[in-house]
């Protein structure tokens, strides 16, 4: 089904909404919630809380893209969940590879509990991503976003993997010293 | 802020970023997205060698009968010979510029500064003696007398107990009479600020006698800040200039900066005076602009730029300057573009790239000379070196750039000054060279062996001069550093299969016992360049090695003169 079908499904509250939606994206959520979460119960459980919010948040909002829409849902919810599952534990995945990646662009003396205004921060971002190459920008987001690995970027988009790096690591390093120009560190 | 907060806001940053990255679709390799076929007729001055190259990098070509086919290209020729069919198109490597849009506006080119007069070039051009004809601002601050007391608390420590009391005292009178503390802070003449003040501030002040309290802080070398106070008293107002004149002389101005500063005085005495003086906003003063003082807070540079002022004085018309910052590596560049006898601007030329601009620049007029005698091909020379507030002959700026930011500055090469080179010259990027010596050495060792790592492609040749390598280990390992890599070419060769690109690698073969104190047990200059040698043979690399009979940078002038003439035939 087309996403404008399906969209047009969540408006008139039908909740063949979801299970269409289920069927179509279902594995994408999968596969993001898996980047982030061991578990496969929480992996599920990741899975039916974003489709929920999908439901909740249409209307009123109508995504221009669906998928992109419904995978931010799910990284941010499996993330948050992440959170909560293991506060001082260290395991396998994207997730702990991702967070010690950024560790870089905070140094660990800046690493301190601070009340953050996190709509500025995501500004911040946003103005920061502009700045990049059309390049850097997407392997960013395909890395810290959607938390593929440096191999799947590499294959997804012909690159080397050492170029994937290459290219994360100065980016990292335009972050930081980006970070603390506009004052975060 | 915790990376755990970053990596949220990424996940709350707007969708479109998300749908760009979906939508982007595996890329074609750079060499057949960035190389592309051009119809213009170019001069016939390709050597066999970048022939070969070109038709390599062309990848599918087919001889049928004697006739070049492009496959996948509808470009074909009915020339029977490769290397004249070939010739007579050009292809054209284009370079992306990422210049961000801070380094967009500070970008500037211009003609020849180098031989100017650093002292001529403050001197405004506008400035009058005539006492009537100048502009004097102030700006005063204003404190209640609850913050004057409490800065002179803070400073309790550094006053005597006489101006302690004495301040305690007036900040108590003013209180009583309600008024705040007002107090004249800068005084710009003509845009300049006046280093001391003016006793016409008192409005009791006649004429005579002048006295205040100096203070001075001295930091020792053991980091510890001595406090000093003077008290000093002049008969009149010409003792005091004759004191100020004294100060600025041990300040370093000049003669003709220390006349200017009285003057500046003698002016806002006079609108102080006369009440003649615009009062402007608490806040307007920026200390830190160095263009408010009579005398550059920055230190000029051009002095130690070494070159035949008579040989650069003949071809100066044909050097333009480039200053240009980066903003990753915050730093100001100048480049200097010569540009070859007969330039046409229709017409493309190969760039001959120099690092360590502040020694090469003086090189220019020599290898221009062998395009005007014809031994060399027409040639735009280029030369990298700092702005003329930045010692580019100092260890640590050259070390610092060249090795610990190599990469930095190869971003910035590759992708901001090149590019930019190409908006305002015809560039045959294909043929261009890229030169670096000792530490420039490493650093173009390090940019051929990454080349592949970037999309833009500005350079063909590469000439690796005596590279230190062994300073690559006498800097913090904790910085990035690769120096290891450097020994297995950054990988280079685990990436591909084999270098597309000409080399020139050289060195002094009697260099080495000159800097036995620094190699620390790792391969010296000379073992660095024959195993790099090696490898590169072992690869079946285009690579020219050749050590001369001199030490580490004697024989530098002679080997761009050879190069130029191997690479550029006439």
């Amino acid at each position: 089904m087309e996403d404008d079908q399906i969209i047009l499904l969540f408006n008139q509250r039908k909740e063949e909404a979801i299970s269409v939606t289920a069927e179509k994206y279902g594995d994408v959520c999968k596969k993001t919630a898996g980047r982030i979460l061991e578990a496969k119960q929480d992996i599920d459980e990741c899975v039916n809380d974003s489709l929920m919010q999908l439901w909740n948040s249409i209307p009123p909002q109508r995504p221009s893209n669906l998928a992109a829409f419904l995978v931010t849902i799910t990284r941010n919810i499996a993330f948050d969940r992440h959170k909560y599952n293991t506060r001082h534990k260290r395991g396998k995945g994207q997730i702990y590879l991702v967070l010690d990646e950024l560790s870089e662009c905070i140094s660990s003396s800046e690493d301190v509990e601070d009340t953050i205004d996190e709509r500025l921060l995501v500004q911040s971002v946003e103005k920061f991503l502009d700045k990049l190459s059309f390049d850097a920008r997407t392997i960013f987001v395909q890395r810290y976003l959607v938390m593929l690995s440096v191999s799947e970027i590499a294959e997804r988009y012909d690159l080397s993997e050492s170029k994937v790096k290459v290219t994360l690591m100065r980016v990292r390093k335009k972050l930081r010293k980006y970070l603390k120009q506009e004052g975060w560190l | 802020m915790k990376n755990e907060d970053l990596l949220k806001a990424i996940g709350k940053i707007n969708e479109k970023y998300l749908i760009e990255a979906q939508e982007r679709t595996a890329k074609k390799s750079f060499t057949e997205e960035n190389i592309v076929m051009g119809v213009e007729v170019v001069k016939e001055r390709k050597s066999k060698k970048i022939l070969e190259r070109i038709a390599a990098a062309a990848a599918a070509v087919t001889l049928v009968g004697g006739t070049v086919v492009f496959i996948g290209k509808e470009h074909f020729t009915d020339k029977n010979n490769i290397s004249t069919s070939v010739s007579d198109k050009e292809l054209i490597i284009r370079l992306e510029n990422k210049m961000t849009e801070t380094e967009f506006a500070r970008v500037s080119k211009h003609g020849l500064t180098l031989l100017d007069d650093p002292e001529e070039i403050t001197e405004p051009e506008t400035f009058s003696p005539e006492l009537t004809e100048h502009k004097v601002c102030i700006e005063f601050h204003t404190r209640t007398a609850d913050e004057m007391l409490s800065e002179i608390e803070s400073m309790r420590d550094k006053m005597s107990d006489k101006d302690y009391e004495q301040a305690v005292e007036r900040i108590k009178d003013c209180n009583e009479s309600e008024k705040d503390f007002r107090a004249p802070v800068y005084i710009l003449v003509d845009g300049k600020i006046c280093q001391h003040s003016s006793p016409y501030f008192f409005s009791d002040y006649d004429g005579g006698e002048i006295s205040f309290t100096q203070s001075t802080t001295i930091t020792n070398s053991d980091g510890k800040i001595t406090y000093n106070e003077e008290d000093l008293s002049f008969a009149n107002m010409e003792e005091y200039f004759d004191w100020i004149r004294e100060q600025d002389k041990e300040a370093g101005f000049t003669e003709k900066e220390i006349e200017r500063d009285i003057l500046n005085m003698t002016i806002a005495n006079e609108a102080i005076k006369n009440g003649t003086y615009e009062e402007i906003p608490e806040g307007t003063v920026d200390i830190n602009d160095s263009s408010l003082y009579i005398k550059s807070t920055e230190e000029d540079y051009r002095h130690v730029w070494e070159y035949d002022r008579e040989s650069v004085e003949e071809i100066k018309d044909f050097i333009e300057e480039i200053n240009i910052y980066d903003e990753e590596l915050d730093t100001e560049f100048l480049v200097h573009v010569t540009l070859p006898p007969g330039y046409d601007e229709n017409k493309t030329y190969p760039v001959f790239f120099l690092t360590d601009g502040v020694w090469r620049f003086g090189n220019h007029p020599e290898l221009r000379k062998l395009m005007e005698n014809n031994e060399a091909d027409e040639t735009i020379l280029v030369s990298l070196g700092y702005n003329y507030h930045i010692d580019g002959t100092h260890a640590y700026n050259r070390f610092n750039d060249l090795v610990v930011r190599r990469d930095e500055l190869l971003d910035f090469i590759t992708d901001n000054l090149m590019p930019y080179l190409g908006e305002n010259y015809n560039i045959d990027y294909a043929n261009s060279t890229l030169y670096g010596h000792s530490d420039g050495g490493v650093f173009t060792h390090n940019a051929l062996f990454k080349s592949d790592l970037y999309e833009n492609q500005p350079f063909g040749n590469y000439i690796i001069g005596s590279p230190a390598l062994w300073g690559l280990y006498n800097y913090n390992e904790s910085i990035d550093n690769d120096s290891e890599d450097c020994k297995n070419d950054y990988g280079y060769f685990d990436r591909n299969e084999k270098l597309d690109k000409s080399v020139f690698l050289c060195a002094g073969a009697l260099e080495d016992p000159d800097y036995a104190d620094k190699y620390n047990g790792h391969d010296t200059t000379l073992e660095g360049v024959a195993k790099l040698n090696e490898r590169l043979e072992s690869y079946g690399a285009d690579v020219t090695y050749k050590l001369y009979d001199s030490h580490h940078y004697q024989f530098i002038p002679e080997m761009l003169c050879e190069v130029l003439k191997t690479y550029h035939p006439a």
